[in-house]
């Protein structure tokens, strides 16, 4: 884990992974007749340019879902995008996405900016590692040659009740086994989504197919406090509400 | 002459030489007419704003409209009436209600077809009502067929002034009558019309005659200027007819047991419903008002038990039933069919219910204004004594009960408060500017604004911060595209329309009642026992045990709209009841309660016997024997516990007693013994809960009634409550407030109801509905957002209502001034594990809410450790 903050840091490759974060979410709200100052960009910025500081990474890969999308993005609506990527390079880290369900539209624009995209898996070979967003089934491990499996999508979060019974809600990290790969799921970048609870919600409601109505309850969270602090809990099955 | 006290009561002939004949001739059918037309009708007719105030049933309404009338008839023989509307009558009641039609529409009807009036031929005079259930097809033909006299509700009237051809019929309106005016002006709803009538005002070229109609509450002079609002910076004009008293009333108190220490509630309870039975079987009709909708329910089926009472001459009366079913029982409770009928507080309002022998209060109506309307219902003619009986099985219910008996019979009443400044209201009216013309003045605006006396202080800056965020104004970097209702042009400080909606959102999403989607729960054997908040049952899991009306029950599951409990009598509530139902204590009567609890300590140190001290209580609050031996001997357990702890004071309005007690669970609990009202003591409670959470780096729980607070501190920490009363001081309690009530359940909730009035959410937005929990939702992920914002307009707002308006800052702040300049004092026990009595109700309450300053590393190790000492008592 890359610190206190939604990124993991892969030593082999000298890359942070980071995933989903929806810039522009904010104007989804808007068309839903909710009016939400835009104030999350800033907030997303660091917490993607600090850990690359931290660590002077030549790499980031973007985990899927950079942009939220909703329809045919108008020209302004790319600012925060082109930002983003020219802080990165500012730094000199270069930027990769790992194509995400959201990411439709983007595609032209991160061409002409250079970007490299990942389309459906980015497999690290030399790691055994495959980065993949986590909306589709991945490539089974055999084929791949690795055992480890890197997704977001699900936006992970987790449920706690403290010693006077009032309930807390952290973003997590979930760490463990699923059938042949060692599956981590990255939470959201998003401040503007919490995501999955995955204590609360049935199997059968999770987002990802790689998750949906399967038994994670040896699965480790480990609970995020951005900026702050991040801590390893005892397995999923302990919190059973 | 600004606001002054009409000082004239003119006499009948007097009054009736000044209407129009053909007026004074259907009025003098009556033997006498009442105080209140007496006063009042002259005055209207010299066209001078009048705020009438006197008890329901004593024909306020027909006082406003005679002179009304009087007028438009003088008109309509001349062939002189236009088309377009000179009375707009606004009451907050939608169901309008056999009131309009008993005192407008029958004399209305009486007076222009009379022979005389048929003889000479007038004009007729229309009558229509305009509500947000009028269809299009009405609507049109109000506009082809101006009504003369307009029955409307604050909503509609605010959407009205901005409709394009409907605005043309209110270029000269003459007189507004604001009914149930006491209801309106305590909360954001008539914030809202106070602005509309400021709005409505600022379209005529001549002042409008205002009429207040209003029960008996104080102060009055507020509520007049409320009504009448201020011309530049002069208060306007305004007679207030106070005639608040001509009603004679009687209440008594009355307990079930005498010794409500000692019995257990099942023999209490037993013994309360039979006593009720006793009542209704005494008396010809009988009203009950129970303060919640479960509590009517239980009564009627309780009294329902036995046989006594036929079936059909009992029924309940509230907001979760049937509106057909509402009306039946209204009707029948006219026509005098029916024994008894139980309510929470649907019937408090002015709907005419006919002839009530008595009125029974289970409970404490937690107000002498409440107590007086309710009492009022009874005996509903004027020369009739309204008889109520106050009957209660908890100690401080009783208590309470007491003094408010005591203060009616006074004549004293307690102050309601009016909010002032909501900037989500202020949003919603300056969306309505813009769509009722093209191009503001900002500066134009706000003078009209400051024209309501709910917005007599509202800061420049605070006016500018809307136009900001309405604007779309508020982003944290450039480069995004802008989103926005209006534009606002801060060079030229102008503003207007921008979004192309604007019109249909301002009408679709008008208004400032709060929706809320509510739970029903019901045992797992299918009985319903009372609502829930969905917000609430969001925060429910498997397991946990809640409080509900009063009882604690154990969560099962939750299937749609409805809830399964089971009942789980004697638990503690594992969660906050954040979500209390109950109606807060005033703090004037809060004061009273204290003062009495003073003077019967002074008698009990004059060693007076119990016999005596009941005696006294008795004739003091005219209590029956039960309620006055079950006082005398509360307080005599009080005095005794005090006295063997060596102290010399006892918990009065000016002696906070303060308890360092110790549970079972050895957890330190720091009660405070005030009785200020529930509004005060939540504001205290978390400045102290917040302290106490800084020292010792710990959540804490906090337990709040009106007759104290307790403040839990888990097991391992503690802190001496000296400590703690020295370092409070009066200037600390808002920002250690406002600190404590971020990320609160009712901080998360009010935001979503003021985001909702501030049209910063919208309710209806193309065609759809955006659901509550959609809504909720947004706000929960919004609000962490919006704190990094300086100045976010609807985020103060959310904080300003719940500090002033649900809790009240700037009581807790004079109270502790007090304590500092020493006309109070606070008293600190010794270290105990046994809780003074006074405290017993108190303790036995579920927990309200939790304040955790915490850092936010600290909880997540304090969260692990829980969560492995979890596992440990697992068996692992």
């Amino acid at each position: 884990m890359a610190g206190p903050w939604p990124a993991l840091y892969l030593d082999d490759e000298d890359a942070i992974i980071a995933s989903d974060l929806h810039i522009g979410l904010e104007d989804e709200r808007e068309l839903m007749g909710i009016h939400t100052p835009k104030t999350t960009f800033p907030q997303i910025l660091e917490q993607v340019l600090t850990p690359i500081k931290h660590y002077n990474a030549k790499r980031i890969v973007i985990l899927g879902d950079l942009k939220h999308e909703f329809g045919r993005p108008s020209e302004p609506e790319w600012w925060g995008v082109k930002k983003l990527v020219k802080t990165i390079r500012e730094m000199g880290c270069e930027p990769e996405l790992v194509r995400g369900n959201h990411d439709n539209y983007i595609m032209s624009v991160l061409s002409d900016l250079g970007v490299k995209v990942h389309d459906p898996a980015l497999i690290l070979a030399d790691s055994e590692c495959v980065l993949m967003h986590g909306h589709t089934v991945p490539p089974p491990p055999e084929i791949v040659r690795a055992r480890i499996l890197i997704i977001g999508h699900e936006h992970p979060s987790i449920t706690v009740r403290d010693g006077l019974g009032v309930k807390h809600r952290y973003k997590i990290f979930l760490s463990g086994q699923i059938g042949a790969y060692h599956v981590i799921v990255l939470p959201s970048n998003s401040p503007f989504s919490f995501g999955s609870d995955m204590n609360e919600t049935s199997p059968k409601h999770r987002l990802s197919p790689i998750l949906k109505n399967r038994d994670l309850s040896e699965m480790i969270p480990y609970l995020l406090e951005i900026g702050i602090a991040v801590k390893e809990f005892p397995q999923m099955k302990y919190f059973q509400l | 002459m600004t606001i002054s006290t009409a000082r004239k009561e003119y006499r009948r002939e007097q009054v009736l030489s000044s209407l129009d004949p053909l007026v004074a001739d259907w009025l003098s059918q009556f033997p006498d007419l009442t105080p209140s037309q007496k006063y009042a009708i002259p005055l209207i007719l010299s066209r001078t704003s009048t705020l009438i105030a006197s008890p329901t049933g004593s024909g306020k309404t027909l006082s406003a409209f005679l002179g009304i009338i009087s007028e438009l008839v003088k008109l309509a023989k001349q062939n002189a009436l236009e088309p377009r509307v000179y009375c707009i009558y606004v009451s907050p009641l939608r169901s309008l209600n056999n009131d309009i039609q008993k005192n407008l529409l029958q004399p209305l009807r009486a007076i222009t077809m009379s022979e005389s009036a048929n003889s000479e031929g007038i004009q007729e005079i229309r009558v229509s009502v305009r509500t947000g259930d009028t269809s299009a097809q009405e609507r049109a033909k109000m506009l082809a067929k101006s009504p003369h006299i307009l029955i409307t509700t604050p909503e509609s009237l605010a959407i009205m002034i901005t409709a394009p051809k409907f605005k043309n019929k209110l270029i000269d309106v003459r007189w507004v009558i604001v009914d149930e005016i006491h209801e309106v002006c305590s909360s954001k709803r008539g914030v809202h019309l106070s602005v509309t009538l400021e709005r409505l005002q600022n379209m005529m070229s001549r002042p409008i005659c205002r009429i207040g109609l209003s029960a008996t509450i104080q102060p009055l002079d507020d509520v007049a200027r409320f009504l009448v609002g201020y011309d530049g910076r002069k208060e306007r004009d305004c007679v207030v007819v106070d005639t608040r008293f001509a009603k004679p009333t009687s209440i008594t108190v009355s307990s079930p047991v005498e010794d409500l220490i000692h019995t257990s509630p099942s023999i209490s309870s037993a013994e309360l419903y039979r006593r009720m039975k006793d009542l209704v079987t005494a008396n010809r009709t009988t009203l009950i008002f129970t303060n919640t909708r479960a509590g009517a329910e239980r009564s009627a089926f309780q009294l329902s038990k036995g046989g006594s009472l036929n079936v059909d001459e009992l029924s309940v009366h509230h907001g979760s039933l049937s509106r057909d079913h509402r009306k039946e029982v209204e009707d029948r409770l006219k026509e005098g069919k029916m024994r008894a009928v139980v309510t929470s507080t649907s019937l408090e309002l002015g709907i005419d219910i006919g002839s009530i022998d008595l009125v029974i209060q289970v409970g404490s109506p937690k107000s002498i204004s409440r107590c007086l309307q309710r009492v009022g219902r009874a005996g509903h003619a004027l020369d009739r004594v309204s008889k109520g009986v106050l009957i209660a099985t908890e100690r401080d219910d009783i208590v309470e009960n007491a003094v408010i008996a005591e203060q009616a019979t006074k004549g004293k009443l307690d102050r309601i408060y009016i909010p002032k400044n909501c900037l989500d209201v202020l949003s919603q009216h300056i969306v309505g500017m813009a769509v009722e013309r093209s191009q503001w003045t900002a500066s134009d605006a706000f003078h009209v604004i400051r024209r309501s006396f709910c917005y007599r202080s509202l800061r420049k800056d605070d006016f500018l911060n809307v136009l900001k965020y309405l604007s779309g104004g508020y982003q944290s970097l450039e480069g995004f595209r802008v989103y926005g209702k209006i534009w606002y042009d801060k060079v030229e400080g102008t503003f207007g329309r921008k979004a192309k909606l604007l019109r249909v959102i301002y009408s679709t999403n008008i208004g400032t009642i709060p929706d809320e989607v509510t739970i029903k729960v019901y045992l797992l054997s299918g009985k319903w026992i009372g609502t829930i908040d969905e917000t609430f049952l969001e925060r429910l899991s498997k397991g946990d045990i809640f409080l509900l009306g009063g009882r604690t029950y154990e969560f099962r599951a939750a299937r749609g709209f409805k809830a399964y409990v089971v009942r789980k009598e004697g638990s503690k509530p594992t969660v906050p009841s954040w979500f209390s139902d109950l109606l807060p204590l005033s703090f004037d009567l809060g004061e009273e309660i204290g003062r009495f609890r003073d003077d019967v300590y002074q008698k009990l140190l004059g060693g007076l016997s119990d016999p005596d001290l009941s005696t006294f209580i008795s004739k003091r609050t005219n209590s029956d024997n039960n309620a006055a031996t079950a006082i005398s001997g509360y307080f005599r357990a009080q005095f005794d516990f005090i006295r063997t702890l060596g102290l010399d004071s006892f918990p009065t309005n000016k002696v906070i007693f303060v308890e360092d007690y110790r549970d079972f669970e050895n957890r330190q609990n720091i009660i405070f013994n005030c009785t200020y009202g529930r509004r005060i003591n939540d504001a205290l409670s978390r400045a102290y809960a917040h302290l106490v959470s800084v020292e010792l780096n710990t959540g804490v729980t906090t337990t709040i009634r009106d007759s104290g607070f307790m403040l839990t501190i888990p097991e391992g920490s503690v802190i001496n409550p000296q400590k703690l009363v020295n370092i409070l001081q009066a200037n600390q309690i808002r920002p250690r407030l406002l600190e404590a009530i971020k990320k609160t359940e009712i901080v998360k909730r009010r935001f979503r109801h003021c985001a909702t009035r501030a049209l910063m959410m919208l309710k209806h937005y193309k065609g759809r509905e955006i659901r509550i929990a959609r809504r909720q939702m947004n706000a929960q992920l919004l609000l962490p957002m919006l704190e990094s914002l300086k100045d976010f307009p609807i985020l103060k707002e959310t904080y300003r209502e719940v500090i002033e308006d649900v809790m009240d800052v700037s009581g807790a702040e004079s109270i502790l001034a007090d304590v500092q300049n020493g006309t109070r004092r606070i008293l600190i026990g010794p270290k105990t594990d046994v809780p003074s009595p006074f405290s017993h109700e108190l303790i036995a309450s579920g927990f309200s809410d939790q304040v955790l300053m915490m850092d936010r590393k600290n909880l997540l190790e304090h969260l692990h450790e829980s969560v492995l000492r979890r596992i440990g008592n697992d068996g692992r």
